[in-house]
């Protein structure tokens, strides 16, 4: 077999959906069938099924987000919306369900003020859903190598090449730096969503009940600082600090 | 000589006029008390009124009054002309309402002393039954401090009759409680919510009334109160009451609305009443020297009360319509417009006039619906209320300015009120007459162009979005980009690309610039041409000329790497460069053999077959390759 067939194999299974996506796409449509013949956990076991076969999407968090709300599983519909948001983190849809789920919670948590230059880096690393960064990236990549092949070799104007490349080059020193960023997960807090429905905060990893901090509900969304076996260290957006058991929460 | 002169002037004012704080009318009394008595004084000889004792004590009227009876509790203080500060009372407001006080100065000349005595009297109508202590308080006179005995009070239901010998005070003023009285007489006894209750507040008197004041206004805690204007000249009637005729007046008269159902109690009014009377004292002197327009025995005043009267106030019955805003009574509506045409952008006035009877000033403003493409202005409203015997009547008028802004017809429905008719004890609703307006013209340009009244989406309930339909692209979970082929594809075809074209490039910038270098390249290539020319004469008759083919191919190719001149190639020069050291001799022989075999063939007898010929340009090529592998080193 030579290069140039393994390439245009290679090139056509890229292209190419693999054969299970079909069936997962099935699925999904099924899913929203039953949801709105209001068949709520029928709609979930279609959703949860395609998340089980490995594949996710911000569509399909936000529905599992929805059914598991009118399941009037609050918790589990805030974990998911968290989900959807890590995915897509300027969808109108995703923040405002996650707004109002939220609101319904036990918890009313002031956040602490942030420092303006977090403010902005978080806006600004939030800015553009995944697809579309990397899409960006690409367009500013293939612009930059396309004009440096044109100048290369001599083809076409050199003053509009020069240009083209050096806008494709910035294009793709800032996004893909953010892209970067965000793929690796670089500098991202584990963060994670209260299930059970009521969880008392300890000063410690352990279940004394004297060292009890304070009373968390199901929905409320903390951060995972550390973690030691069975024992997480979570902070609240309040900067309340205390060590829950592993299992009454789950990660984003 | 007698033992006793009584020398006594009543100072009278109402509530205020306390004794410290004396009013013109006081002081000129006390001067013309002072003068007597000191002229009396001098006739009756040396006195020793320094010498006196100042002592305070308190006492009532009458141990025993009837409820609605009035009682006097008088503060005495002898040896001193005033008091230095007001006693300050203990609080009867529980079972008595106070209606007002006054003071008297006595001097008394005994025994060649003299006796200077303040009483002040506080008057008071007791409200509710049953034994009361009046506790001790404390009187300030002639410098010293005086704390009072503790007074007891029985107020019993039925009415005492009060001897004039248990109040010095009324003795003196000879005016009975049957004599003088307040009643405040209500319309109804039991009225609904918001129903009005009319009380007449009437005196009643069989003595010379001359004037009076009201001392006390009843709290109106639970109405809403309408007032009627104070007639100039009370109405004066005549009534037969208990066999005794009397002369009566209305002072006050009122419109009360309960604002709540239950029971609620007409509190009390009290009056002051100046009274013209007849002394009967045969002691008097000045009578019997004035005669009967005595200066000092003229008018006496005197205090009464209305008693409380209670009224039951029904709540209105259920059953209330959805637009029942609380109005009792009864009412009209009528709606009218100036106009039955209107050009667009006139002005058009819509006058819903309320008429009837009830509390019209609580009225709620009636519900017009505007038709759409009218601008309406808040309504100006006017209102004229009438007080009658049977209650509060009147009309409410509201002016609606309507301004049509597209033309049509703009139709206003009936203005509906409801209200609750306390006679029928039934819910009514009143309604206008609907009404249509025509409006001619072009519609105006502005904000309610459109006919529609512009307002806020408003929100009926709050729910989640909509879960996503379609297609949901998914992709791999925990995958980054940089586990993704295509991430790698795209990143490294591009490179590949632009290192390729600078390679290029790199090619195409010798082949124009360096001629060893482009003679180099193409000597493959011209080598390649001789050798294809050689090959179609393998097979031909012309031996030489083969020969001669390929000995140019070789001369070219090596002369082309070389770079020197092929034509004036001396093959010394060749065998020289081949043979210079750092040639291998590997690649360098076979090549030699090949030229000298070209050579030989050449100008020898043209033997060779075309096997051979064949195997020969065989050699020829292997010697170049290897050639120009040996070169490129």
């Amino acid at each position: 077999m030579s290069a140039r067939t393994i390439l245009t194999a290679a090139l056509l299974a890229l292209a190419l959906p693999p054969a299970p996506l079909h069936a997962q796409d099935e699925l999904f449509e099924e899913g929203n069938r039953l949801y709105q013949q209001e068949d709520y956990q029928g709609a979930l076991d279609n959703y949860l099924r395609i998340r089980e076969a490995g594949f996710e999407s911000p569509g399909l968090y936000y529905n599992i987000g929805n059914a598991y709300f009118k399941a009037n599983e609050l918790g589990r519909a805030i974990l998911y919306y968290e989900r959807a948001r890590r995915l897509a983190p300027s969808d109108a849809d995703i923040l405002a369900n996650l707004e109002l789920a939220r609101s319904l919670g036990v918890d009313e948590i002031v956040p602490l003020p942030r420092f303006w230059l977090f403010r902005v880096g978080s806006w600004w690393m939030n800015l553009f859903p995944r697809s579309l960064l990397i899409g960006l990236t690409a367009a500013g990549y293939l612009m930059a190598a396309g004009a440096a092949l044109l100048l290369v070799l001599r083809l076409g104007a050199a003053s509009w090449a020069r240009r083209a490349a050096v806008a494709g080059g910035i294009l793709v020193l800032l996004l893909g730096a953010t892209l970067a960023v965000r793929e690796t997960g670089l500098g991202q807090a584990r963060h994670g969503v209260v299930l059970a429905a009521e969880v008392g905060v300890q000063s410690a990893p352990s279940d004394d009940p004297a060292l009890q901090l304070f009373v968390i509900h199901a929905g409320t969304r903390v951060r995972v600082d550390r973690s030691s076996e069975e024992w997480l260290e979570v902070v609240l957006d309040d900067g309340k600090v205390g060590w829950v058991r592993a299992e009454v929460l789950e990660e984003v | 000589m007698r033992g006793v002169r009584v020398l006594r002037r009543f100072r009278v004012f109402a509530g205020g006029c306390a004794p410290m704080r004396r009013c013109t009318v006081c002081r000129w009394a006390t001067l013309l008390a002072a003068v007597a008595a000191l002229g009396l004084a001098l006739a009756a000889g040396p006195t020793d009124a320094a010498a006196q004792q100042v002592s305070a004590r308190a006492y009532l009227s009458s141990n025993e009054v009837g409820v609605g009876q009035q009682f006097v509790l008088n503060v005495e203080v002898s040896g001193a002309q005033g008091v230095d500060q007001d006693p300050e009372l203990p609080d009867l407001s529980s079972f008595s309402v106070y209606l007002g006080s006054g003071s008297s100065s006595s001097i008394q000349m005994s025994g060649g002393r003299t006796n200077i005595t303040l009483t002040i009297q506080y008057r008071f109508q007791a409200t509710s039954a049953g034994t009361f202590t009046v506790s001790p308080f404390e009187v300030r006179a002639g410098g010293g401090a005086f704390t009072t005995e503790p007074l007891t009070l029985t107020v019993s239901d039925a009415p005492v009759p009060q001897g004039s010998s248990a109040a010095p005070g009324a003795a003196d003023r000879g005016i009975a409680p049957e004599d003088l009285f307040v009643e405040a007489v209500p319309s109804r006894r039991q009225v609904y919510e918001n129903q009005p209750v009319v009380v007449d507040y009437r005196i009643f008197t069989r003595v010379n009334v001359s004037s009076y004041s009201i001392t006390q206004l009843p709290p109106a805690t639970g109405f809403w109160v309408e007032e009627y204007p104070p007639a100039g000249n009370p109405v004066i009637g005549q009534t037969v009451r208990d066999g005794m005729q009397y002369t009566t007046a209305t002072i006050r008269k009122v419109a009360l609305f309960p604002t709540g159902s239950g029971t609620r109690t007409l509190e009390p009014l009290g009056i002051e009443a100046q009274v013209r009377v007849r002394r009967r004292s045969a002691f008097d002197p000045f009578e019997d020297f004035f005669g009967r327009g005595s200066l000092l025995n003229s008018s006496i005043s005197t205090a009464a009360a209305s008693r409380p009267v209670e009224i039951e106030v029904l709540p209105l019955p259920g059953g209330r319509p959805e637009n029942f805003t609380g109005f009792v009574g009864d009412l009209e509506v009528a709606a009218t417009l100036d106009r039955d045409s209107v050009q667009v952008s006139d002005a058009v006035t819509l006058t819903v006039e309320v008429a009837g009877s009830g509390n019209l000033r609580m009225l709620a403003e009636p519900e017009v619906e505007i038709p759409p493409g009218f601008e309406a202005f808040p309504p100006e409203v006017t209102e004229r209320v009438d007080r009658t015997d049977a209650g509060v009547s009147g009309t409410r008028t509201y002016d609606y300015v309507l301004v049509p802004r597209v033309p049509g017809v703009g139709a206003i429905p009936p203005v509906e009120l409801a209200y609750f008719d306390p006679e029928r004890e039934t819910y009514e609703v009143a309604a206008s007459g609907a009404l249509a307006v025509e409006v001619t013209g072009v519609a105006a340009d502005g904000p309610l162009g459109t006919g529609r009244v512009r307002a806020g989406v408003e929100e009926l309930r709050t729910d989640i979005r909509f879960i996503q339909l379609g297609r949901p692209a998914l992709v791999l979970a925990n995958r980054t980009l940089f586990a993704h082929p295509l991430f790698w594809v795209t990143l490294l075809v591009p490179l590949a690309l632009v290192g390729g074209a600078a390679g290029l490039r790199r090619h195409r910038d010798r082949l124009h610039g360096d001629v060893a270098y482009a003679r180099s390249r193409r000597a493959a290539k011209v080598a390649r041409r001789r050798l294809a020319e050689a090959r179609k004469l393998v097979d031909g008759e012309d031996v030489r000329a083969f020969y001669a083919e390929a000995g140019h191919a070789l001369e070219g190719f090596l002369a082309d790497k070389l770079n020197i001149a092929a034509a004036g190639m001396i093959r010394n020069e060749v065998r020289d460069r081949l043979a210079a050291p750092g040639v291998d001799t590997e690649a360098a022989e076979p090549y030699m053999e090949c030229l000298e075999e070209c050579d030989r063939q050449r100008f020898a007898p043209p033997t060779a077959s075309a096997e051979e010929r064949a195997r020969f340009l065989g050699r020829v090529e292997a010697a170049m390759a290897a050639m120009a592998e040996h070169l490129a080193r």
